[in-house]
C-alpha cells in the first residue's frame, strides 16, 4: 500500500478537501495552547520588525559622523570574518540543551515537579524564579486542574503573562482565568455558536470562580448548564463556594430562571 | 463559522482569527504531522512543524481560493508537505554516518503521481462509501491506528482492521491493479 500512501501525500488542496470533508479530530486545548504560544509571537513580530528597521537606519546616519561609521563598519567586518573562520559552537550546544530540556522539561524543572505533586506552597515560592517559567508550565498546570486549585493556576498565568507578555491561551480561557470579566463578556458576546468544547467548559468553570454574574449568565444563555462538573467533580456552585464567588453564581442562576 | 467568515476574521483581526484557526484545526493538523514525523523525530519536532504550518497558511493567505479547496484542505496539504520535508531532514541527520549507497537505498526513489491518478484515487476512496471512506482517510491521511479510528466509526478495532483490508482490495480492483503493496 506504499504507492497509495505516496499518492495521498501529493494531493492538492481540492483533492485533500474532498477526502477530509466530514473528517475532524477532537479539539485538544492544551495542544492548541502550545501551538499558539509558539506561533503567535512570530505572527505579531512580522508586522513590527520591518517598521523598526526602517525607522532606525536613517537615525544612525544622521547621528554618527561618516568617519566613525566607517570605523564601526571595518570593526564589524573583522568580527564577522573571525566568526566565519571559527564557527561558534555555543548556538548548537544551546539548541541541543534546549531540545534536551524540551524532551524532559517537566522532570528537569522543579516548578513542573511541584505542579505535578500539587504542592501549592512550593509552587507559589518557585513562581518568583522566572528561569523556571517555561512555555509548558501554564499548559501543564491547566492539565492538572483536577487537583490543582484554580487560584494557583491563576497565579501561574499571571507570572507567565508578566514573563512572556502573553499567556498564549485562548482569549476566553485567559480572560476567565484572570478574572477579567469585561474582556470575558466581550469574548462571549462575539462567539455566536459555542460547541461546548473542553476549552469552553473550562472557561465556564473559571468564570464561576473569578468572574461576575454577567459573565456567568452569558455562559448559561449560551447553553452551559449548571449541572456541568469540572475535572475534580465540582459543580459551578461548589467552585463558587470554594473561591468565594457564590453571590455571583447565585445571581446568574436566578437571572436565568 | 464558515471558511469565508474565518478568512475575513483573520484579515480583520489577525490574532483572534489566527487563534480560532489554531483552536479549530490544531488537533487534526497534529495528527497529519505526527504520523509522518514521530517515527524519526520528537513531539517537539512535530509541534514546531504544526506551528510552521499555521504560519505558512497565514503568510500565503492571498493564495487561498475557497473555490478550489477548504481551509482544512489547504492546511492539510501544507502540513503533509512540511512533515514529509522534516521527515527527510531528520532521516538525513540519522544517515549522516551511513555509507552513501545505503542511505540512498533507505530514502527510496522520488516520483510524482499525475493528476488523473490522484483524481482517480480520491474518487475511488469516496466511492467506497461510509464507513470505509472515513476509515481509509483516517488511516492514510491522519495516520490513525485501528483503535483510534474505531472511536469515530463506532466499530471495534478488529472490525476496522478487517474493513481496511477489504477496502484496500476493493481499491486495487477499482483502479485496475495500478496499485500494489
Amino acid at each position: 500500500m506504499a504507492d497509495i500512501e505516496k499518492i495521498l501525500s501529493e494531493l492538492d488542496a481540492q483533492e485533500m478537501s474532498e477526502l477530509l470533508d466530514g473528517i475532524d479530530a477532537q479539539q485538544d486545548m492544551l495542544l492548541s495552547a502550545r501551538i499558539k504560544q509558539k506561533a503567535l509571537p512570530q505572527l505579531t513580530k512580522e508586522d513590527s520588525a520591518p517598521e523598526v528597521r526602517e525607522k532606525s537606519i536613517p537615525r544612525i546616519f544622521k547621528i554618527i559622523p561618516v568617519a566613525a561609521a566607517l570605523i564601526i563598519f571595518i570593526a564589524g567586518a573583522v568580527v564577522a570574518v573571525s566568526e566565519l573562520a571559527s564557527p561558534q559552537k555555543e548556538p548548537e550546544t544551546t539548541t541541543a540543551v534546549t531540545t534536551t530540556q524540551n524532551k524532559n522539561s517537566w522532570r528537569d524543572n522543579p516548578l513542573m515537579l511541584a505542579i505535578s505533586s500539587g504542592n501549592e506552597s512550593l509552587i507559589e515560592s518557585l513562581l518568583t524564579n522566572t528561569i523556571l517559567l517555561t512555555e509548558d508550565v501554564l499548559t501543564f498546570a491547566i492539565d492538572c486542574a483536577d487537583f490543582l486549585s484554580y487560584t494557583v493556576i491563576q497565579e501561574i498565568a499571571k507570572a507567565v503573562e508578566k514573563s512572556f507578555g502573553t499567556t498564549g491561551l485562548d482569549a476566553l480561557l485567559e480572560s476567565t482565568l484572570l478574572g477579567d470579566s469585561e474582556k470575558a463578556l466581550k469574548e462571549l458576546k462575539e462567539r455566536e455558536n459555542m460547541l461546548m468544547t473542553p476549552l469552553e467548559k473550562l472557561s465556564f468553570f473559571f468564570s464561576a470562580a473569578f468572574c461576575d454574574s454577567e459573565v456567568i449568565s452569558e455562559f448559561m444563555e449560551k447553553g452551559f448548564d449548571v449541572s456541568l462538573k469540572d475535572a475534580s467533580g465540582k459543580s459551578i456552585f461548589e467552585i463558587a463556594e470554594k473561591y468565594g464567588n457564590e453571590e455571583n453564581v447565585k445571581a446568574a442562576e436566578e437571572g436565568s430562571k | 463559522m464558515t471558511d469565508r467568515e474565518l478568512l475575513l476574521l483573520i484579515s480583520e483581526d489577525k490574532v483572534r482569527g489566527f487563534t480560532l484557526l489554531v483552536d479549530t484545526y490544531s488537533a487534526l493538523i497534529y495528527k497529519i504531522v505526527s504520523s509522518v514525523v514521530l517515527p524519526v523525530g520528537t513531539r517537539e519536532d512535530a509541534e514546531e512543524c504544526v506551528s510552521d504550518t499555521f504560519l505558512a497558511f497565514y503568510n500565503n493567505l492571498e493564495d487561498v481560493d475557497l473555490e478550489r479547496g477548504s481551509v482544512k484542505g489547504y492546511l492539510a496539504v501544507i502540513a503533509k508537505r512540511r512533515a514529509i520535508n522534516l521527515y527527510h531532514t531528520l532521516k538525513r541527520q540519522q544517515y549522516a554516518d551511513m555509507p552513501l549507497d545505503e542511505s540512498m537505498a533507505a530514502e527510496g526513489a522520488d516520483g510524482t503521481a499525475d493528476y488523473e491518478t490522484k483524481a482517480a484515487l480520491v474518487k475511488a476512496i469516496k466511492d467506497l462509501g461510509e464507513p470505509d471512506s472515513t476509515i481509509v482517510t483516517r488511516k492514510y491521511i491522519l495516520g490513525e491506528t485501528a483503535k483510534e479510528i474505531s472511536a469515530y466509526v463506532a466499530l471495534s478495532p478488529e472490525a476496522v482492521q478487517k474493513r481496511l483490508e477489504r477496502s484496500m482490495d476493493k481499491l486495487k480492483i477499482m483502479l485496475g491493479g495500478v496499485f500494489y503493496g
